[in-house]
């Protein structure tokens, strides 16, 4: 396709509540109306794409399906603009468009042989689930995953059912926490970055993924330099306004980098340099 | 046949001659000049020393459709925006001509945006040497001259009793083709007039600011209280942006609703509280201090890191235009004042 | 003279331990320029200038967005922002203490009575080019005008701003300091509205259709507005989107007429919006026949008092319901 403006079409197979509330969260599983889009629509984990509506808009929103889930993309939705919430309002069999898929990706290549530990905070689990799916998927090449994931509450904490078989079934670390006491609630209680350093996991041979609100990933990377972890060691993804989805339309800047093409991830040695423009 | 010559009362036959599908070039209209489509080419203002409005738009419309999509029987149809047509473009200044070569490296860049590009593609470029430059240009200080021939596929300058072209591409050979009875070969005296006419107008150049050091000096002082300072006055409005002729910034919106509609873009500017403002509420530039950083950097830090070149040509048109004279060589000056 | 006097005031109020800032104006960066400056310490006070060519309604600085200049200081004991008024500016400030858009505890008004500022379009094209400082002056009823060595004397009504032409109120309504003696109003009959009063409503809409289709969408009109100071403003909203993006007659004559409407009656006639607006739209024309509307229906002259209330804000029992159900 040589006009990357123009979406392609895509059918609404299954959409998986979440989270509930004034801002809940479901899970879109898409497929491509036109089956040979998958010769070039070659997405890695990490990526993202522009998931729209016609007549209303696009929004860009993470894949949160890995390559290795075939024939189908999967995003998690939070709902929130106008966008997002004209999305909420679909159903199975309802016409999306999508396009990309954008930005740049985890390096999963790089970081075979080596230990995964995946830190995440409410929707910020979205970009996550790409990389452990990934991890499962090809599990003999990567030494061990761990996962840390935080929500305000034990209803916003999003995969939650997968994420619980996943602990039982393939041997992964799962560390769940809520920001506040709850019934029912055995886990451990306060803030990502207290857990973090409760768990004392050991920078040894370890990539550490973050994924959250700001100031939850600020004092995720601060704790995790704390326990011995090198800037090559820690990686985030980032967003802001997009539009293009192509570094043109100057919206996601942060400095002279676009998030929509020379992130979203940022590995910590390149996050520094960038000026503190981001909240 | 390189440099030849147009008598003055032959500029419309000359016009004429181009046969363009498209002719785009200043005209004067309720006491304003802008570049506009031409019907009739009586209406083609060449005396007026200045003109506001950048041709920008030929190549990079304010409002453009995408695609236009509709919903029948069940199928959803989607159609993209037709190819452009042939167009001159006439009388653009040598300032504005640089600008498209600095759209160009954005547009073309790593993702071809095939709108700007297939615009592009079918526009000719002649060139208007400035004969006063204003008051508020100072193009030399970003590389360029009022006679500039940079961008350009012929480059017409005002030599008194006729005017000088010099033709530059080969595209601007076919396309005067049909010009040949209208132009005479430039004898070594006119040819001395013109460069005489460059000389001279380049001497009436009368602002400068010297940009050695900017782009690595001004994220040292990313932080300094001086962003604060300098965008006090500014009100956020978008005159500065819309005038640049490099300013590309746009938004894509829908319109219609979800059965029938189009796909649009639109010129955006980032000096709006809108432009990066997320569905959540969160915007990474929360004031006009950080908006107008944003934009100083991006033409004098980002573009030339990302592209490797200045995204300003000294046109001066946001000095001009600024309700509140926020003036970017004022604003540089004082950038490099800054102590570090 | 009164830009000593100025000074002299402007020291003062910069010397006071509650004031943040003073908005004012400064000599600007070229030619006949002049700027807004915000200065923070008494010595900067010296930068200040009053001069005919002192345009822009500083009022608008008050309800810019983020409410107020871009301060460093957070200190609690400075909750004064102080700024200069000329007497059109001055009822911005009335008209936003009655609507309870500003408190009047917090600004320090220093008045400025005003002999007329100038249309510096009509000026910069009479007199082109300047690059060193030039200055304009009233002297014997004449403009006197200083470009690069030159003087020229020219009558004033050669290159007066339209709206001074019929200013009834030249000296600030509401001040704490007045700087210089109080200028005396002229009778405003509203013959600038007449043109559109009589002319045909098909040609109207032409000529408007035509004004408002060279609109850019820039927002300079609704930014520099003093009154113009919702912090989300319903035309540029999203959810709903009540206007389009697109740049396009229709959507223009949508912008431009509901942002008149929200300003009948509040409107108080600074001209900023023509003044700043680069494609030269008449907007004043609109705003004009609307406070001539209010005040033929109403009996209300906008900005004068600081405690009335804002007429289309507010009902009374005997109102018809005409045009509501």
């Amino acid at each position: 396709m040589n006009n990357p403006y123009i979406p392609y079409l895509a059918m609404v197979k299954d959409i998986r509540p979440e989270t509930a509330g004034e801002r809940p969260i479901n899970t879109y599983t898409l497929v491509f109306k036109d089956e040979s889009v998958w010769d070039v629509f070659k997405n890695r984990p990490g990526q993202c794409a522009m998931v729209g509506l016609l007549g209303v808009g696009e929004s860009m929103i993470s894949i949160c399906s890995s390559p290795t889930q075939k024939g189908y993309l999967q995003f998690s939705i939070m709902k929130m603009g106008k966008v997002t919430s004209a999305i909420h309002e679909l159903e199975a069999g309802d016409t999306m468009t999508i396009r990309g898929p954008y930005g740049n990706s985890f390096p999963v290549d790089d970081w075979k042989g080596k230990k995964i530990l995946t830190i995440g905070g409410g929707i910020g689990q979205a970009p996550l689930r790409p990389i452990i799916n990934y991890v499962l998927d090809n599990r003999k090449d990567y030494q061990s995953l761990q996962l840390i994931y935080g929500a305000r509450t034990a209803a916003d904490l999003v995969f939650l059912k997968e994420l619980q078989e996943l602990q039982q079934a393939n041997g992964a670390q799962v560390n769940f926490s809520v920001d506040r006491p709850e019934d029912g609630w055995n886990g451990y209680v306060g803030f990502v970055p207290a857990y973090l350093m409760d768990l004392k996991p050991s920078p040894e041979n370890t990539i550490a993924i973050t994924c959250g609100p700001p100031i939850m990933i600020r004092y995720v990377i601060e704790n995790l330099l704390k326990l011995g972890f090198k800037d090559e060691q820690m990686y985030t993804t980032l967003e802001n306004r997009m539009k293009c989805g192509i570094g043109k339309c100057g919206k996601c800047n942060v400095g002279n980098l676009y998030v929509c093409k020379d992130g979203p991830v940022f590995c910590y040695t390149r996050l520094k340099t960038l000026p503190p423009d981001m909240e | 046949m390189d440099t030849v010559i147009l008598k003055k009362e032959n500029l419309i036959g000359f016009l004429k001659s181009l046969n363009a599908a498209r002719l785009i070039a200043p005209a004067a209209k309720k006491g304003t000049t802008s570049f506009e489509v031409i019907d009739d080419l009586s209406s083609v203002t060449l005396d007026l020393n200045d003109y506001m409005a950048s041709p920008k738009k030929a190549v990079f419309p304010q409002t453009e459709t995408l695609f236009a999509f509709k919903k029948q029987n069940g199928n959803l149809t989607i159609a993209p925006a037709d190819r452009a047509q042939a167009t001159v473009v006439f009388g653009i200044r040598p300032c504005d001509a640089r600008s498209f070569q600095i759209l160009d490296s954005l547009f073309r860049g790593d993702f071809n945006d095939p709108y700007y590009t297939n615009r592009r593609e079918q526009t000719l470029l002649i060139g208007l040497a400035c004969k006063e430059p204003t008051n508020r240009c100072f193009c030399p200080s970003l590389g360029g001259s009022p006679s500039s021939a940079e961008g350009l596929d012929m480059l017409v300058t005002d030599i008194g009793d006729a005017y000088c072209i010099n033709v530059l591409t080969d595209r601007a050979r076919s396309a005067l083709s049909q010009s040949a009875p209208l132009l005479a070969e430039a004898t070594k005296e006119q040819r001395a007039q013109k460069e005489q006419a460059d000389k001279e107008s380049l001497a009436k150049i009368r602002r400068h600011v010297d940009l050695q050091g900017m782009h690595e000096k001004l994220p040292r002082i990313f932080e300094h209280e001086i962003w604060m300072e300098l965008a006090n006055k500014c009100l956020g409005c978008g005159i500065c942006t819309y005038y640049c002729p490099t300013c590309h910034c746009f938004d894509i919106q829908d319109e219609g609703d979800t059965s029938e509609g189009r796909r649009i873009r639109v010129w955006d500017a980032c000096m709006f509280e809108e432009f990066t403002r997320h569905a959540s509420g969160v915007n990474p530039r929360p004031s006009r201090a950080e908006r107008l950083r944003n934009r100083v950097m991006h033409k004098f830090t980002y573009y030339p890191l990302n592209l490797g070149t200045i995204a300003c040509v000294g046109c001066g048109r946001c000095i001009e235009l600024c309700p509140v004279n926020e003036d970017i060589i004022e604003i540089l000056e004082k950038v490099k004042a800054v102590h570090e | 003279m009164a830009t000593e006097r100025l000074k002299e005031i402007a020291r003062k109020v910069l010397s006071r331990d509650d004031v943040t800032c003073l908005i004012g104006y400064r000599r600007g960066s070229y030619g006949f320029r002049i700027s807004p400056c915000f200065l923070t310490s008494p010595d900067e006070a010296e930068q200040l200038v009053i001069s005919p060519l002192c345009l822009h309604n500083l009022a608008t600085y008050l309800t810019a967005e983020n409410i107020g200049p871009l301060v460093k200081t957070k200190d609690e004991k400075k909750n004064k922002i102080a700024l200069m008024v000329k007497g059109c500016d001055s009822k911005a400030i009335t008209n936003l203490i009655a609507e309870k858009g500003i408190d009047r505890e917090s600004i320090i008004i220093i008045g400025i009575p005003c002999t007329g500022v100038v249309d510096i379009k009509k000026l910069e094209a009479r007199f082109p080019g300047a690059v060193a400082p030039a200055t304009v002056e009233i002297k014997d009823g004449m403009w006197v005008v200083a470009i690069e060595g030159t003087t020229v004397a020219i009558p004033l009504d050669e290159l007066l701003a339209e709206k001074c032409k019929r200013c009834k109120h030249p000296t600030p309504l509401v001040y704490d300091e007045l700087a210089g003696d109080p200028v005396a109003g002229k009778e405003d009959a509203y013959d600038d509205v007449k043109g559109l009063e009589t002319q045909a409503i098909e040609e109207r809409l032409v000529k408007w259709q035509e004004e408002l289709g060279k609109c850019i969408r820039c927002y300079a009109c609704k930014n520099v507005c003093p009154l113009c100071y919702c912090s989300d403003c319903a035309l540029d909203r999203l959810r709903p989107q009540l206007i389009r993006r697109s740049v396009s007659v229709p959507e223009n004559l949508l912008f431009h007429v509901t942002r008149s409407f929200h300003l009948a009656g509040r409107c108080i006639a600074c001209g900023e919006c023509e003044r700043v607006c680069p494609q030269g739209l008449p907007l004043m024309e609109l705003n004009r026949k609307l406070a001539k509307d209010v005040q033929e229906i109403f009996g209300y002259e906008t900005g004068l008092d600081p405690e009335a209330k804002p007429i289309l804000s507010t009902f009374t029992i005997d109102d018809t319901d005409e045009g509501i159900l």
